[in-house]
């Protein structure tokens, strides 16, 4: 678990630091906007904000998620037949798809709820 | 708790010690409980003065008693109604905006989690009732905190009120401050030696503590509006912290506060009503043994009346005579304060109570909570099993985890990996889940071997370790005890193993195969069945070789057993026994005869109980005899061939003798001839010699001329 939490974090740094080197599409307005190492975000607008995130929070969880595929793929390529290693692989690589499937239909299912259902203000 | 102590002796401190002096003649007014007040000021003879310090704490006290009168007739949480005319309904709405939208986050964190832990920590299934729940439970916050709300004001509102009439309780039913806030003016008995100043102030401290502890209910139950107020505008964010486990504790806080001042007015109010009920049904007003019959006769007036702020306790008849002017009056009218101060004190602390007793719950270690989230939750579905392989000659199993090699074990020679059954063989059937497979094994310190496990506990058995061999015998005492065939002192263990045994055979005859193996190997050998099927786990092919490189090393390394007899045997005649024997065994098992195959197990007796255990099939059984024979083999031959070389070695050495060289020549003999033919013959030198025709039936003796030694014995055995 320690090594795992340990790969992430190293993981979140260095897409930080990538985003930070990433050239950004225009500077950001500043009157509405704040500059961050994540890019522009407007203010006084979480809805935006959020959103924004969950957007780069996409981007980073699809990295590991086809980080977690590529291992789970390996482990049962070298596996050479251990029942083990196979249900191992398996399991990264089954998780990476419902992670990845949540977060992607989460978002869809969460947003039509809100608007349609709830019309919760600022949702729209 | 503390804020309202630390308010209170702020301001007692500070009214006590502010109040400036001054004098003025002014008419005396009254104070105390609303039953009588008589006019009877002539009773004060000396001279009267105004005084400042008693006109600021008798307007005090009348304010404290307009402050106290509106916290209680205003005793409901808020004056707005529902709907847009509430000036909550705004701010919750923008904060519950930014909870929805935390709530996306929320998402990715759970995705995540499931990604990196592989569905450990969390999983879709758990995670999207929780979700749809904080989802539904952020939306309905502001309902509910607001129900909660008017479910206190309820109660408060009934014990408010007084008993049979629509009015409130005011501070005429405790402590009455008669007097009006701006008519009043502070009169003070002037004392040439000061035998007035003493009462004086003794009456001024308790009209002030009066004052403060009105103040005191008026501040405590108006922080609890607007800290009720702020829950109800952050309420969106609780379901927020219930979500994950982490911040779960910082949940249980914020909901233990807001609990407690929730309920503090709901009890404040009903001891209160106790309070008023109590003063007004008591003849005192305490329940205690006081003597106020004396009180308003002049001549037994002990403590004089000194400034024209009048008190008495509940029940008593106010005048200038009797202002606490007798030891019991002074006391009730104390003991009265006291008891206010105890409704204020006494919810805070049977709420603290509650509290910490709430802290200290675990949701999940309470059997009721547990109850409910087993019934809620759908019985946990057995994993599909592994699809069955049949057993054939040469089988392609998948592959069984390496065995982790247990710790802590000295061993000598070859049996160094005394099996913990630490590895878990591939189950077919997922039957280890079972929690009554799992108790068995459990507590009789099993589990059940992989075919490699079998070879390393027949190697142990060999071994001359003690202690490795101390360790197969408990394994086999636990079976026999499982199977009722081994003594047990204990009369708590026994039944325990009974009730395993039982618990067994009940799984065995639902079917469990794992169940079945376990009671059969408990079984003696001749009575005990090899399955045809292994129903319990995957064998592999690998497997064997890996038992044959075992054995290779172990009838390389282990010391020989010694023979049936008692003899020792050289590693040579162990080998060449085993070539015997396991043939012999493996002809018996697979015999079609009951009695030979009877035999046949009694030759692999030592380790049947753990094939048993494992479920091995037959075949298995016969494929590691044959895979033990191969090693056995293999290593014969590598004796024998070590052998052979010695052998060769030893015949080089004989060879190694100084070499010499002989020539012979063979010379025939002159003999005479009685028939008188002489054959001449060429002499060596090549002259002709008469002849000389031996006779042919006699054998001419050959004279040899050795010239030098020469040993031909080797060319001529």
């Amino acid at each position: 678990m320690v090594y795992r939490i340990a790969f992430v974090t190293i993981l979140l740094l260095f897409t930080v630091a990538g985003n930070a080197f990433a050239a950004h599409g225009g500077s950001c307005d500043p009157d509405t906007e704040v500059d961050t190492d994540l890019g522009c975000f407007k203010k006084d607008d979480p809805t935006a904000f959020v959103t924004e995130i969950y957007s780069k929070g996409l981007y980073f969880l699809g990295g590991v998620a086809v980080l977690a595929i590529v291992y789970g793929a390996y482990l049962i390529l070298s596996s050479q037949g251990n029942q083990s290693q196979v249900s191992r692989g398996k399991s990264y690589i089954v998780s990476a798809i419902i992670g990845i499937a949540l977060a992607v239909s989460g978002f869809t299912v969460y947003k039509i709820i809100a608007t349609d259902v709830l019309k919760i203000p600022g949702f729209e | 708790m503390r804020l309202p102590k630390l308010l209170l002796a702020a301001f007692a401190v500070t009214v006590f010690l502010g109040s400036p002096l001054y004098f003025y003649k002014t008419d005396v007014l009254a104070a105390g409980t609303g039953s009588t007040v008589i006019d009877d000021t002539a009773l004060l003879p000396g001279q009267w003065v105004a005084d400042k310090e008693v006109t600021f704490t008798g307007k005090l006290a009348a304010r404290s008693r307009d402050v106290l009168n509106w916290v209680i007739r205003n005793y409901e949480w808020s004056e707005v109604g529902t709907g847009n005319a509430n000036p909550f309904t705004d701010i919750w709405v923008r904060i519950s905006t930014i909870v929805y939208t935390l709530l996306f986050l929320f998402i990715l964190a759970a995705a995540f989690l499931i990604i990196i832990t592989r569905g450990e920590s969390i999983t879709v299934r758990r995670f999207i009732p929780r979700f749809v729940f904080v989802l539904i439970l952020v939306y309905l916050s502001f309902a509910i905190v607001q129900f909660i709300f008017f479910v206190t004001d309820l109660t408060q509102g009934f014990f408010l009120r007084k008993v049979g009439s629509n009015d409130f309780i005011q501070a005429e039913d405790l402590l009455n401050i008669s007097w009006d806030y701006q008519k009043f003016k502070g009169l003070r008995r002037l004392s040439e030696v000061g035998e007035y100043d003493e009462s004086a102030i003794v009456s001024l401290i308790l009209t002030k503590l009066t004052a403060a502890t009105y103040f005191a209910v008026f501040i405590i139950l108006t922080i609890r509006k607007v800290i009720l107020w702020f829950f109800l505008v952050v309420s969106p964010v609780f379901p927020l912290l219930l979500f994950f486990s982490p911040i779960r504790n910082t949940a249980k806080i914020w909901i233990g506060e807001f609990f407690r001042w929730v309920l503090y007015a709901p009890l404040f109010a009903i001891f209160l009503a106790g309070l008023v009920q109590l003063w007004s049904k008591s003849v005192n007003g305490v329940p205690l043994a006081l003597d106020t019959s004396k009180a308003g006769s002049v001549p037994d007036i002990v403590y004089p009346t000194s400034i024209n702020i009048l008190l008495a306790g509940p029940n008593q008849t106010l005048s200038a005579a009797n202002s606490l002017n007798l030891p019991d009056t002074f006391i009730l009218y104390v003991v009265a304060l006291l008891m206010i101060w105890m409704v204020i004190v006494i919810p805070f602390i049977l709420l603290k109570i509650f509290l910490d007793y709430l802290n200290s719950v675990s949701l999940q270690d309470n059997n009721v909570v547990r109850y409910l989230m087993n019934v809620a939750r759908p019985s946990h579905p057995p994993a599909p099993a592994p699809p069955h392989v049949t057993v054939s000659p040469k089988p392609t199993f998948p592959p069984t985890p390496s065995p982790i090699k247990p710790p802590g074990f000295g061993f000598a020679g070859m049996a160094r990996e005394l099996p913990r059954f630490t590895d878990k063989p591939m189950f077919i059937g997922n039957y280890q889940d079972k929690d009554v497979i799992v108790e068995a094994l459990k507590s009789a310190n099993l589990s059940i071997p992989t075919i490699r496990d079998i070879s390393r506990l027949e190697a142990a058995m060999l071994s001359s370790n003690s202690i490795t061999k101390e360790q197969v015998n408990k394994l086999n005492e636990s079976l026999k005890r499982i199977g009722g065939t081994s003594k047990i002192t204990n009369q708590v263990e026994k039944e325990q193993f009974i009730k395993i045994k039982e618990k067994l055979a009940q799984e065995s005859g639902a079917g469990n195969a794992v169940a079945s193996s376990i009671i059969e190997a408990t079984k003696m050998p001749f009575s005990a069945r090899i399955p045809a099927v292994n129903s319990v786990q995957n064998v592999n092919l690998d497997d064997y070789e890996e038992i044959k490189k075992t054995w290779e090393e172990n009838y390389k390394t282990l010391e020989p057993p010694a023979d049936v007899d008692g003899s020792p045997r050289t590693r040579k005649e162990w080998l060449q026994d085993e070539v015997t024997r396991i043939p012999k065994a493996i002809e018996l098992l697979l015999s079609k005869t009951q009695e030979e195959e009877n035999q046949g197990k009694q030759m692999v007796s030592s380790i049947l109980p753990f094939l048993l255990l494992g479920g091995f099939s037959k075949a298995e059984v016969v494929a590691y005899l044959k895979a033990k024979l191969e090693a056995a083999k293999v290593e014969l031959a590598q004796i024998e061939k070590e052998e052979g070389e010695e052998y060769v070695t030893i015949e080089a050495k004989k060879k190694e003798e100084p070499k010499t060289m002989t020539l012979e020549a063979e010379v025939p003999k002159e003999t005479e001839d009685p028939a008188g033919k002489k054959e001449s013959e060429k002499n060596l030198l090549g002259e002709e010699a008469p002849k000389y025709m031996p006779d042919k039936d006699k054998e001419e003796p050959v004279e040899t001329v050795k010239m030098g030694d020469r040993d031909d014995n080797k060319n001529n055995p």
